[in-house]
């Protein structure tokens, strides 16, 4: 079996598709780090002056809302609208008025543009921003669920076009390229006949098909790795001498390599789970149709007719171990539902070596009993 | 069962089958039988042709052979093993070419046999080798895809005689082929033979089959019609004498009062005699004594094509 895995890398060495995968991907992790390096905003404001400039804003609206309120108190507004007028008499004071109409978030459609590159977050979702984004240092900063920021109890919303989650969005796209690779080791095969060519050479279509098995998965391990750490490295110049790589420790780098390490592994896991398809169908086509209506229709279906099997649904698994998060089931009914926690990374790794188990076992099953002509 | 002759030979057929049946399960439709009881036997060392028409079920035959489809009854033994349980032990001893060449288009000629070459553990020698026998030396590095189809099925044929097999198996092997890449083609598989080697050859080349063969067989509707040593096959066919005359329909009387099979010939003034060349003298005789003169004579004898054609027409149409 290992020589016949070791054949089958070779053959893969020798084939277009992983170069020009690569090739593919490499140049447009170069173009997307360019793009992240050149799109450096140096005159756009940062946290600190569009807080100084809304505190100005709301101590105008406090300044103009408390005069308003002292010259209807003290009857010199003149003729007044009899709604405004009982609007005005429902607050006790001026400072109640100027708390009811200058409530900071009223001015918050200025967008906090900081496209500075903070590598710390690039690749998890809703990380705190730590005291490592030095503009932000020592202040109290989080980010909201919506994506917004609280700088010092104060929120502004943010654009983060190329941070957070960078690694984990890439991954989704790859992950397409993980079921192509897969699902052409064999359909490349029955296209061109050699399938045939092979079983009179090794009869035994369970190791042939094992030795293929072995090589999708390992080619798309390393085609997605390859990728990622590609990605990294275009990000890096950007972070070096646009943004900051403060707080960069080993720690971090040990998280990164996890996301990468487990993206891998998803990659695998689909690259077989095409491949399998793939051999049912008898085409590359197949497998890739398959696998991408199944992503794109499963999540949907899981919530709107079989909510308890989200907890075994393929893509919420896939998902939560490549980034490290979890699976949620759904409580509740109708559209009035919420998401508890079912399992993590764990939880999710085991459902999908079950689900690649069963694919496999189905197209060994085909495979041997299938005739070739 | 294997059992050896003086000597201590192998005496065992190289290839046997018994009543194998394949029938193909359509969708939509009735299913489709393509070979029905057909029992064979391929003798060991020697040039065995395997004839029949288009759909006769030789190519079938040759896949369950090789393990690459599944019979739906019967038995099929390959070098003492049964197939397919026994295709792992015995794969490494068979060598075949199926209907076309079946490589990687964007790999090499050399590349697609060294790959081959390692899954069955032999050395890049052997795949120079290889393309030497075959002719392809010259053009072994270029992509497979760029061959015409002559080369390709040489690289198959390469392919196929890689592993040095103790039989062969070829399913038209001079498939687009010039008349020199024919001839070479017929003293490989001949060589092969000679060698002690056995060769399963199914071709439409009925010539050349003639040429190479020690032993052939000829299938038709998935049936055996008749298989033995190439001479014994035709000898039950003897050919014909065609026999330009006046008068042909009182000839044919004459001949047929003298015990001789006779019928009008396509052209005008002949009748075909069905004898063979030796009876021409009693034939000519036998008219002349009746005081009717040939103006022409041609012995035409009987080849493979002939038969063939005869049987598998018969077989088609027993009327």
């Amino acid at each position: 079996m290992i020589r016949l895995l070791r054949l089958e890398l070779r053959r893969m060495w020798h084939r277009r598709l992983p170069w020009v995968l690569l090739l593919g991907i490499t140049v447009a992790m170069i173009i997307g780090g360019g793009v992240t390096f050149v799109s450096h905003d140096a005159t756009a404001p940062t946290p600190g002056d569009v807080s100084a400039e809304i505190e100005a804003q709301v101590a105008d609206c406090r300044r103009f809302t408390t005069e308003e309120w002292n010259a209807w108190d003290q009857g010199e507004l003149g003729d007044t609208d009899p709604e405004y007028e009982r609007y005005l008499g429902s607050f006790d004071s001026a400072d109640a008025m100027a708390d009811d109409q200058c409530n900071p978030r009223y001015f918050d459609d200025e967008f906090l543009n900081d496209p500075r590159f903070c590598l710390i977050s690039l690749y998890e979702p809703g990380v705190e921003f730590r005291e490592g984004c030095p503009d932000l240092e020592g202040a109290n900063v989080y980010e909201r669920p919506s994506g917004a920021i609280m700088v010092d109890g104060t929120e502004y919303r943010a654009l983060r076009s190329n941070t957070s989650g960078t690694v984990s969005n890439v991954s989704l796209f790859l992950f397409v390229v993980a079921s192509v690779i897969g699902a052409s080791f064999i359909g490349a095969e029955y296209k061109a006949g050699t399938i045939e060519t092979t079983l009179l050479w090794e009869p035994r279509r369970g190791r042939v098909l094992g030795a293929k098995v072995g090589a999708a998965a390992i080619t798309a391990l390393i085609i997605h790795m390859a990728a990622l750490v590609l990605l990294v490295a275009a990000m890096v110049p950007s972070a070096v001498w646009q943004g900051s790589t403060a707080g960069v420790d080993s720690a971090f780098w040990f998280g990164l390599g996890g996301v990468v390490l487990r993206g891998g592994v998803v990659a695998a896991a689909l690259a077989v789970m095409a491949f399998s398809v793939s051999v049912v169908t008898r085409n590359t086509v197949g497998g890739v149709v398959v696998m991408l209506g199944y992503g794109a229709v499963s999540p949907t279906i899981s919530f709107l007719l079989l909510r308890s099997f989200r907890p075994f649904e393929l893509t919420e698994n896939l998902t939560a171990f490549a980034v490290g998060g979890e699976v949620g089931r759904f409580v509740g009914s109708g559209f009035d539902v919420t998401s508890v926690y079912s399992h993590g990374v764990t939880g999710a790794a085991v459902r999908i070596a079950a689900y690649v188990v069963i694919a496999v076992a189905i197209a060994l099953v085909v495979f041997r009993r299938r005739d070739i002509d | 069962m294997e059992s050896r002759g003086s000597g201590g030979r192998i005496t065992t057929p190289a290839i046997e089958i018994r009543n194998l049946k394949k029938v193909y399960k359509g969708l939509r439709g009735r299913p489709t039988v393509a070979v029905e009881s057909l029992d064979l036997d391929v003798p060991r060392g020697g040039v065995f042709g395997f004839l029949g028409p288009n759909g006769a079920g030789k190519t079938t035959t040759i896949r369950c052979l090789l393990g690459l489809v599944m019979p739906t009854e019967g038995s099929v033994r390959l070098l003492d093993q049964d197939i397919p349980g026994g295709l792992s032990d015995v794969m490494s001893n068979v060598g075949a070419l199926v209907e076309s060449p079946k490589f990687f288009p964007g790999f090499s000629g050399r590349l697609n046999l060294e790959l081959l070459a390692s899954s069955g553990q032999l050395d890049t020698s052997d795949v120079t080798r290889a393309l030497d026998e075959v002719g392809l030396t010259d053009r072994a590095n270029d992509k497979f895809g760029t061959y015409s189809l002559g080369m390709k099925q040489r690289l198959a044929v390469a392919g196929a005689i890689l592993k040095s097999p103790e039989l062969l198996v070829l399913d038209e092997p001079a498939n687009g082929l010039d008349p020199a890449g024919i001839k070479d083609m017929r003293e490989l598989i001949r060589r092969y033979g000679d060698s002690g080697g056995t060769v399963l050859v199914s071709s439409h080349q009925l010539s050349e089959i003639q040429l190479m063969c020690d032993a052939v067989a000829i299938i038709s509707r998935g049936k055996l019609i008749t298989a033995g040593p190439v001479s014994e096959v035709m000898a039950n066919h003897e050919g014909s004498l065609v026999v330009v005359i006046d008068d042909p329909i009182d000839a044919i009387g004459t001949l047929a009062a003298a015990g001789f099979v006779a019928r009008l010939g396509g052209d005008p003034d002949t009748i075909v005699v069905d004898v063979n060349e030796f009876e021409a003298a009693n034939v000519t005789r036998t008219l002349a004594l009746d005081g009717r003169y040939l103006r022409g004579l041609t012995v035409h004898a009987a080849s493979l094509e002939s038969v063939f054609l005869e049987l598998t027409s018969e077989e088609e149409d027993p009327a």
